[in-house]
């Protein structure tokens, strides 16, 4: 774990109320740290992780949504998998966003800080209806108008609640 | 008779004829009539704006060959959504399939058999083969040389012949399960590898007279497009891409799955970042991907005939595991979460062409426009892959 120091990532972002741990399936020739974060402190702590403005040290390699409405506690995790420039090491960033009664979730925008970001929060937003606040453009990108607007589908396809009959029955590929 | 005054050098033609900026929307096609009309794009269409033949501005629209892949994915058991994995795109399902079941192999802690080892890799590199010279065809019918179009077909229908006597069904072969492979490599294949090999052999050498060495190809191709290598990072470029852009990351070298550390091979990396090298690098890579199944082919006749597959019941447990392959497009990943309830949580998908669908404006804005199509294919932007 020579790249990755658990210890050294606890204490620099003790203000952050992170929790991190060693994902457990990782490979210890390329370690991952999985950091569990409060959402509104996520951006922060990806900022930190990114490394020096004009040379960043780790890129984003994926941005994702896991729906958690059902569990204790309820919200959504966004998910930000992050990895050095040849993959010495990884992190696993999870934004926990407690889930709110006026059911309009958001967490803050990293496109600024990646521009990849961009359109991979156009789709958790397309898919989960998940705000990202400081987003330039946060539009649709993958769904039509009018699957994007159906009532059942919630406007939000990918969440647990979304129908999962309607879909395997219907829309098939 | 006055003289009307000499315009301005600067001004394009069509503002100075009065229509200052076109717009034009190239695509959407279907994929399948990708062999009689349009070598490249599929569902995705780009919306390009112009100034002569400059391109000012693009837009690339995605989202038309959406199939909510991941929901479908969700909806069933783990091993239900395998054929679904293996119709990602077209051209990587055999990748696709390998990442999705080492994820849920590493959830499940199961070892895998020598001999699935050794065939995945196999296969893998295969169907690597076959997308690369798919790949190439496509640039080269994009610039319009049809022979060198030709050499690159021909190439893919050996390599994919191929594939199909090794799996039975080509890319979409339902060949990978949990805990292995569905059945072993015939003999017929083993037997006949080294002829077809020099076959597939034979076609790489001709391409290299046919294109690389000829100077309308590569005067189409030098220069154009270039991506610089820290834009290839902060939009996420992985592969091919990646690679010719000059840094030399692939994940088979990196972080090796399956025992590719056990493999030797080169990861060949360009200079410039722009088309040339980027063909040249798809060129390099299908000449490691022989050597490597040459490698495979020759521990798997060690190996002899025996287990393939680990026997009994695979539980899914509780946790989260990710898995990333090295695709022939790039770097293809699954993120899966698992309740250890039998239906999975999340199954994600990290498909490549995503992103290289998403910088394409960054490489393209002031290129001309006809070097949009062989820029989308070297590129490898898969439509499939990309909309999910």
């Amino acid at each position: 774990m020579s790249a990755l120091d658990l210890e050294a990532l606890r204490a620099t972002h003790a203000d952050l109320d992170v929790h991190v741990s060693a994902s457990p399936t990782s490979d210890p020739d390329s370690p991952e740290a999985r950091m569990r974060v409060p959402g509104d402190h996520a951006r922060t702590l990806l900022e930190r992780l990114r490394g020096e403005a004009d040379a960043p040290s780790v890129r984003l390699l994926d941005l994702t949504v896991v729906d958690r409405l059902d569990a204790s506690p309820a919200g959504f995790e966004v998910i930000y998998r992050l990895g050095s420039r040849v993959g010495e090491f990884a992190y696993r960033v999870h934004g926990f966003i407690q889930d709110s009664a006026d059911d309009n979730p958001s967490i803050g925008s990293v496109s600024a800080l990646w521009p990849s970001a961009l359109w991979l929060e156009r789709e958790a937003f397309d898919l989960f209806g998940i705000g990202f606040r400081g987003h330039p453009e946060l539009r649709p990108l993958l769904l039509g108008a009018d699957l994007g607007a159906d009532a059942d589908l919630n406007g939000a396809p990918l969440r647990k609640s979304a129908g999962q009959d309607q879909l395997s029955s219907g829309a098939g590929p | 008779m006055s003289q009307t005054p000499r315009p301005d050098q600067n001004d394009s033609l069509s503002s100075r004829l009065g229509f200052p900026e076109t717009t034009l929307e190239i695509g959407p096609t279907h994929p399948a009539i990708r062999r009689v009309m349009t070598p490249v794009g599929g569902t995705t269409s780009f919306i390009v704006a112009l100034d002569d033949d400059r391109i000012t501005n693009l837009e690339v629209d995605i989202g038309l060959g959406h199939r909510g892949f991941e929901k479908q994915a969700e909806s069933g058991s783990w091993d239900d959504a395998l054929p679904y994995v293996s119709r990602l795109g077209w051209v990587s399902g055999l990748h696709a399939e390998i990442a999705y079941c080492l994820a849920a192999e590493s959830l499940a802690e199961i070892g895998l058999p020598d001999r699935a080892i050794w065939t995945r890799m196999l296969v893998g590199e295969l169907a690597r083969v076959s997308d690369h010279y798919s790949r190439l065809g496509a640039a080269m019918a994009a610039i319009g040389l049809r022979d060198a179009e030709n050499v690159a077909n021909a190439g893919e229908d050996l390599a994919s012949e191929a594939l199909v006597a090794a799996t039975g069904g080509g890319h979409l072969a339902g060949f990978s399960c949990f805990g292995g492979i569905r059945r072993a490599l015939p003999e017929h294949f083993l037997e006949g590898w080294s002829k077809q090999r020099s076959l597939i052999d034979d076609e790489l050498t001709r391409f290299g007279s046919v294109a690389t060495s000829n100077p309308t190809c590569t005067r189409r191709l030098s220069g154009v497009a270039p991506l610089v290598p820290e834009d290839a990072l902060a939009w996420s470029v992985t592969g091919i891409a990646l690679r010719a852009s000059g840094i030399s990351a692939d994940v088979r070298k990196d972080r090796p799955y399956l025992a590719y550390g056990a493999l030797e091979f080169d990861v060949p990396v360009g200079e410039q970042g722009d088309n040339l090298d980027r063909m040249l690098v798809v060129i390099e890579e299908i000449r490691q991907s022989l050597g490597m199944i040459d490698q495979c082919h020759k521990i798997l006749s060690s190996l002899g005939s025996g287990e393939v597959c680990v026997s009994g019941e695979i539980i899914i447990p509780e946790g989260e595991a990710v898995a990333t392959v090295e695709s022939s497009t790039g770097e293809l990943a699954f993120f899966v979460v698992s309740d250890g309830v039998g239906l999975p949580r999340r199954i994600r998908c990290r498909a490549p062409s995503f992103f290289h669908a998403q910088v394409l404006p960054t490489v393209m804005v002031g290129a001309r426009l006809d070097d949009l199509l062989p820029t989308v294919a070297l590129m490898h932007l898969v439509s499939a892959e990309c909309d999910r």
